[in-house]
């Protein structure tokens, strides 16, 4: 059953900037949805819309098969986790978390179960008759969520809960949200512009665009098969790398090749075979995309088919001891795939950066020309003015 | 850091202190202890506590002394609601803010006696609410000992309201949004809002706006001054008896008036303790 539907939910702020265009989204009871997209592209939004925050100038919100358009927040059993956590620095713990149930007039019995069972799953036992301003960051974090879990809520919000925290307390919060998540099993939709963290934790992944929706998937179909060079290129760290290429047919052995700049690559049919609309792009340029896992030393790998190689100088090498990021660039023409936060491309017209995630065995060198194999059956076809995958 | 650092930055500070508020305060003290009259400034004698005890004699100080403590329970609540009421009203106003906001201050820019004097005309003959009074009730308005306590209280109100608004009003503007709308998702309505949020975020504000406010009251002249003159002794307040009593042309007993501006010292500490434990103890609590 949906727990929760938007259907084509529009905001239009008085000042007249549309933040949301039709947004619609089925949230599956109990999965753990994340919207992600870059900074200002509406995230927030959407959510203080579903929270009853903002009114939502357009479509409908349902949670279970109630409409919800005009109920108040706190009727339409639904609770957030705030970026600051939003606590009330005057109450302890205890009180911060029973306030929701006290409001609710849960009877005082009730309350303190209810209150001591968040607090272990939370593990705040400890720190129930703390002050806020006595706790650090991540204990904040859990004070906030403990004061959403304690009402058992059909839907729990979180607006980027995790951007406050030090990196290596946000890889652990990161898990520790989604155990408790499944613990309870309650429907959540999360807000990031992280997308390790979308793809980390969402049993689905949303991804958004200027207030536009772009693909909304299972982490891992997003990124082996995104509908669009955005969800492409926003998708995966390091970036995939787009470029402006041309597929072509050769006219006696049929075999297929990607023309990228001055040099070529050859596409095994299957490849093409899969992907049937690609003949009708024959001859013109597409955008072609390359992951940086897809890429590979050929000093390394020395068996692969030797028209899937291109030739490149070193730029810059980052070995990251499990990996070695190379990165180099080629004469084709970069594709931007709209990515406001994208890093920008440097450098003259003629030439495209691109990342490649190489094995550690590499013994390339900043400055060394060396042959990169392509794995050229994992190539992204997208049409040029679209920007749309190109598959059936 | 070396001497000379050391004496060059707390030198200056110091002296200024020592002039300003040490040797004034020791004067004081010292002159309460003394007869010394306008008439004979050049022959102070020493009394011991006979100021205090001519004072604390004197019916006159003990009823300015209740009715300064009434203004107090008074005024200062009411202009603590008042202020918060305004401060929240503006808080919903997007637009034209600056134009509330300069009428709102209003009475802080005029100067007291300025303001007094023209919201005692409006009482006057000719003035527009005794006017109106007039042409309702038929009788001409006279102030009278006994509505003109409340004629005070009215215009003290109306003076200090604004001091209350501006502090709360800026004190609402760091409040932060996220915590209102927590609240309001938690299912708390305006008034638990205000309740649970908006003034434990202000409280500090408040007591800070109560305790200017209190010693304000001890010091109030100019408003009752212009209502009273020297009539209606009974609404005199400590500050005007202490006025009064210092400077009573042929006699302006100085001793004596500085031995009044001790109590009234004494007075305002006493009052004050409570306040000032409070906020040391949040300031404490805040350090942790
Ligand atoms: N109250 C508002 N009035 C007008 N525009 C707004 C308002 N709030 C946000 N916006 C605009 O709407 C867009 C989306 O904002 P937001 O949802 O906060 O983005 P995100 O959370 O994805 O970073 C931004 O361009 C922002 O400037
Ligand atoms: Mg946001």
């Amino acid at each position: 059953m949906a727990a929760v539907t938007l259907d084509r939910v529009t905001k239009i702020y008085p000042n007249g900037f549309q933040a949301v265009t039709d947004l619609s989204l089925e949230l599956v009871d109990g999965e753990f949805l994340v919207l992600v997209g870059p900074s200002g592209c509406g995230k927030s939004t959407a959510l203080r819309m579903i929270a009853g925050l903002e009114d939502i100038s357009d479509g409908e919100l349902k949670v279970g098969d109630r409409r919800v358009n005009e109920v108040e927040p706190k009727d339409r059993d639904i609770a957030m986790v705030f970026q600051n956590y939003a606590l009330y620095p005057q109450m302890t713990v205890r009180e911060n978390i029973a306030f929701p149930l006290k409001l609710r007039k849960v009877g005082k019995s009730d309350l303190h179960q209810q209150v001591e069972e968040a607090a272990q799953i939370l593990e705040l036992t400890e720190q129930l008759d703390k002050k806020p301003a006595q706790l650090s960051g991540g204990q904040r974090q859990r004070v906030a969520m403990g004061r959403a879990i304690v009402r058992r809520p059909a839907l729990f919000l979180m607006d980027e809960p995790l951007s406050n925290l030090d990196a290596k307390l946000r890889v652990q919060m990161r898990a520790d949200i989604a155990g408790i998540q499944r613990e309870l099993g309650v429907t959540t939709f999360y807000v990031t512009h992280d997308q390790v963290e979308a793809m980390t934790m969402g049993d689905r992944v949303a991804v958004i665009k200027d207030g536009h929706l772009q693909q909304v998937a299972a982490p891992e179909e997003l990124y082996a098969d995104p509908d669009n060079v955005f969800v492409a290129a926003f998708i995966g760290s390091p970036s995939m790398n787009l470029y402006e290429g041309v597929l072509r047919q050769d006219g006696t052995s049929g075999g297929y090749t990607v023309q990228l700049g001055s040099q070529s690559v050859a596409v095994p049919e299957s490849a093409v075979a899969a992907r049937p609309a690609l003949h009708g792009h024959l001859g013109q340029p597409i955008v072609v995309g390359i992951r940086p896992e897809d890429l590979e030393d050929a000093a390394v790998q020395p068996d692969h088919p030797a028209d899937q190689r291109i030739s490149a100088t070193v730029d810059v090498r980052e070995a990251l001891g499990a990996e070695t990021l190379m990165h180099f660039s080629i004469d084709a023409t970069h594709v931007d795939s709209g990515d406001p936060d994208a890093l920008d491309e440097l450098g003259d017209e003629s030439s495209s950066r691109c990342t490649a995630r190489l094995s550690p065995l590499t013994e390339a060198r900043v400055g060394d020309a060396i042959q990169i194999n392509i794995n050229a059956a994992k190539f992204h076809f997208f049409d040029k003015a679209t920007h749309l995958a190109i598959r059936g | 850091m070396n001497k000379r650092t050391f004496w060059g930055f707390t030198v200056p500070s110091v002296a200024v202190m020592l002039t300003l508020m040490v040797v004034p305060l020791l004067a004081t003290i010292w002159l309460g202890f003394q007869r010394l009259t306008l008439r004979d400034l050049q022959n102070p004698v020493f009394i011991g506590f006979g100021n205090y005890r001519d004072i604390l004699s004197d019916p006159e100080f003990w009823s300015a002394a209740r009715w300064t403590i009434l203004l107090v329970i008074i005024v200062v609540p009411l202009q603590l609601v008042l202020g918060l009421t305004i401060a929240l009203l503006l808080d919903r106003v997007k637009r034209v803010r600056s134009i509330y906001m300069a009428a709102l201050l209003m009475p802080m820019v005029v100067t007291p006696v300025v303001g007094s004097l023209v919201y005692k005309d409006l009482f006057e003959r000719g003035g527009l609410i005794a006017w109106i009074w007039e042409s309702i009730t038929d009788d001409p308005f006279l102030v009278t000992s006994g509505n003109v306590r409340w004629l005070i209280i009215i215009q003290l109100v109306w003076a200090v309201t604004p001091f209350a608004f501006i502090t709360f009003f800026a004190g609402l503007q760091t409040l932060p949004e996220d915590r209102v709308e927590a609240a309001q998702i938690d299912g708390a309505g305006f008034w638990r809002q205000l309740w649970h949020v908006t003034l434990p975020h202000l409280r500090t504000l408040v007591l800070f706006v109560a305790l200017i406010s209190i010693m304000d009251m001890y010091r109030v002249y100019d408003q009752v001054f212009v209502w009273t003159g020297n009539r209606f002794t009974d609404a005199h307040t400590l500050a005007v008896y202490n006025v009064r009593t210092a400077t009573a042309f042929d006699i302006g007993r100085l001793g004596k008036g500085n031995a009044m501006s001790i109590l009234t010292v004494i007075g305002i500490f006493v009052v004050l303790i409570p306040f000032l434990y409070r906020s040391y103890k949040d300031q404490i609590a805040e350090r942790n």
